[in-house]
């Protein structure tokens, strides 16, 4: 077990070093920082002076650790069309971000497991069908797609809801729908581990033992069910970073997303490089947190998961 | 045992179709219907685009900007969907915006199948430090977010088809090589690939001439399944701005074009995204029923 977790630890840590590793130099491809930093009239004397305090002169390995060493103390470098720094703009709209998000996946993650329970369970129903064909629909419709025809039905044609931009509760209704709409894969997923479980041996024994039917399906069946959407979890986040992008760009909604848009828009590519970091920081750690909440979980996996 | 009989019954009851899943039921089992879409709506516009459109998809004409398409009391036959802001015939874009959307997915899907492919044969065949490696790679390609390397590459490059094209091949060949490890994996010890041993074959021979046509199948479905990924993906990347530039008549820049006109025209960017989704809408379900015959191993793959 704490094997497992030293090993998943590492990788994590491998990972982490891979995907600075590649931002940093990605970003040095992408051409001398001077271009950015001087204008027409500074001379060699001036670029001389600012190559040798930012230690462009040094080796690339040194200068990545120096780059390293100031990303983990929140220095991200200045942005170039922001009056902020690319560190205080991103702690500026993180907690937007964060709202977004958290009340979509605190809304569509219960929501969809309960239903992927009750499909399982009405499994061939009228109602498992008509979940297993939104599931279909929904899997082949662009969210941005989805979003634009919300806004055009609830805020143009019916003026209910506002279009974009942050404000009042009603602002949040059409942002967490398109947000919370690509989890509902978690629905098929909990509907198919659910089956499982009510197909086997235990849950017959527990039948002809006259268990009563909610007992079966939520002490037993759901229990040994619920470690799939567990696993999931880190996809469904993945999906709320890239999700987040689309979703604040179309509502004006002035969170980390719509941050890098305008960044890129800018050439802006400080905050490009922050905002890709803290992105691949947050799937690193849910990945890890997922591996090792599952072996938690799954005391089989314990034992025999340990190389993957 | 009475009730567990009864319970059994009921059960059987319960399952007999009514009429909406023999209707769906139906659907999946038939994919022609599938195919004619795609062949409509992706793959004769996107071949024959210059021959079928009825306008130029660049050129528009100033004074019939916003027309209303053929079935609006305004509308007329000359633009049978209507034009956009710049008074460009939304027919034609959409057909040019087909032809985008084969030429992205099928370029990224040969990319990014050979990648995975090799990479998976590879791992699964030598395993040891060679796998670790492979392993590894998967976890750093899985921490960034597709999007925001879109991003970065697009501030690096510039926007261009190609950089599109490079973004969604580096974001999709690990499903690949996942796949793949674990059929090779089972494959390797089997008795063929002893007696090809044993008769004197090479390993890239055996690789190749052997486990890999065994892997056919499964590349096949999972390459059919992927190309509805890559056309949401593309179109996404275009309607964020940082896929196919402008003015190139992609799905997602149409989109992205008639977001700001939906009180007045509203076909401008809805009729677009209904083209993404008939197309990936068949693709996903022709994708399904491929894997049905073919190889219902795969199953699970799908989310």
């Amino acid at each position: 077990m704490q094997r497992y977790i030293l090993i998943r630890l590492f990788h994590g840590l491998i990972a982490f070093l891979g995907v600075t590793i590649i931002i940093f130099s990605l970003v040095r491809l992408s051409g001398d920082p001077l271009d950015n930093l001087l204008s027409e009239e500074d001379d060699e004397i001036t670029a001389q002076y600012i190559r040798e305090l930012w230690g462009l002169e040094r080796p690339l390995a040194v200068q990545y650790f120096t780059y390293m060493g100031n990303v983990l103390r929140g220095e991200f470098g200045p942005s170039f069309s922001f009056d902020a720094s690319a560190g205080e703009l991103i702690k500026r709209r993180l907690p937007n971000t964060l709202l977004l998000g958290g009340i979509s996946l605190a809304i569509s993650f219960p929501l969809s497991i309960a239903i992927g329970v009750l499909t399982a369970v009405r499994r061939d129903s009228a109602f498992d069908y008509g979940g297993k064909s939104l599931a279909i629909v929904g899997q082949a419709t662009p969210d941005f797609w989805i979003a634009i025809i919300l806004i055009w039905i609830f805020a143009v044609t019916l003026g209910w809801l506002p279009t974009s931009g942050k404000g009042g509760v009603e602002h949040l209704v059409l942002p967490v729908i398109v947000l919370a709409l690509p989890s509902a894969a978690t629905l098929r997923l909990m509907r198919s581990a659910m089956l499982n479980q009510l197909d086997s041996e235990y849950v017959k024994l527990a039948r002809i033992k006259g268990l009563p039917e909610w007992k079966i399906i939520w002490k037993h069946a759901f229990r040994n069910a619920s470690i799939v959407p567990l696993t999931f979890m880190s996809v469904v986040i993945a999906q709320l970073v890239s999700g987040s992008i689309v979703v604040e760009t179309i509502f004006s909604w002035p969170g980390m997303g719509q941050l890098a848009i305008q960044a890129i828009n800018a050439r802006d590519y400080h905050v490009v490089q922050a905002l890709a970091l803290m992105g691949s920081t947050i799937l690193i750690i849910m990945h890890l947190v997922t591996d090792i909440a599952y072996v938690y979980a799954d005391p089989r996996i314990r034992f025999t998961r340990i190389n993957r | 045992m009475a009730t567990f009989a009864d319970r059994t019954q009921a059960g059987a009851m319960e399952r007999t179709q009514s009429g909406f899943q023999r209707a769906i039921e139906f659907l999946r089992s038939l994919p022609l219907l599938w195919v004619i879409i795609l062949l409509v709506v992706l793959v004769i516009p996107g071949l024959f685009a210059p021959i079928i459109a009825p306008h130029d998809p660049l050129d528009g004409d100033l004074t019939r900007r916003l027309a209303p398409p053929v079935w609006d009391a305004e509308g007329s036959w000359e633009h049978i969907l209507g034009t956009d802001r710049q008074g460009r015939d939304q027919l034609s874009r959409l057909i040019y915006g087909s032809r985008i959307a084969l030429f992205v997915s099928m370029t990224a899907l040969l990319i990014s199948a050979t990648v995975g492919t090799t990479l998976g044969l590879l791992s699964g065949w030598y395993g040891g430090w060679v796998d670790h490696v492979v392993q590894r790679i998967v976890d750093i390609k899985a921490s960034i977010p597709a999007i925001l390397m879109a991003l970065i590459f697009v501030s690096i490059f510039g926007q261009s088809i190609f950089v599109a094209i490079a973004v969604i091949a580096i974001f999709l060949w690990n499903r690949y090589t996942r796949l793949i490890r674990a059929e090779t994996l089972s494959l390797r010890n089997m008795d063929f690939v002893a007696r090809a041993r044993v008769a004197g074959c090479s390993t890239p021979r055996i690789i190749f001439k052997h486990i890999l046509p065994n892997v056919a199948n499964t590349l096949i479905v999972l390459a059919t399944l992927e190309v509805g990924v890559v056309i949401i993906l593309e179109s996404t990347l275009s309607f964020l701005g940082v896929g196919i530039p402008r003015p190139t008549p992609a799905w997602g820049v149409m989109v992205a074009d008639g977001r700001n006109y939906l009180a007045v025209a509203w076909w401008v960017a809805v009729i677009p995204g209904l083209g993404i989704f008939l197309t990936v809408l068949s693709l996903n379900l022709f994708g399904d029923w491929m894997r049905d015959r073919l190889d219902p191993k795969l199953r699970q793959v799908r989310r």
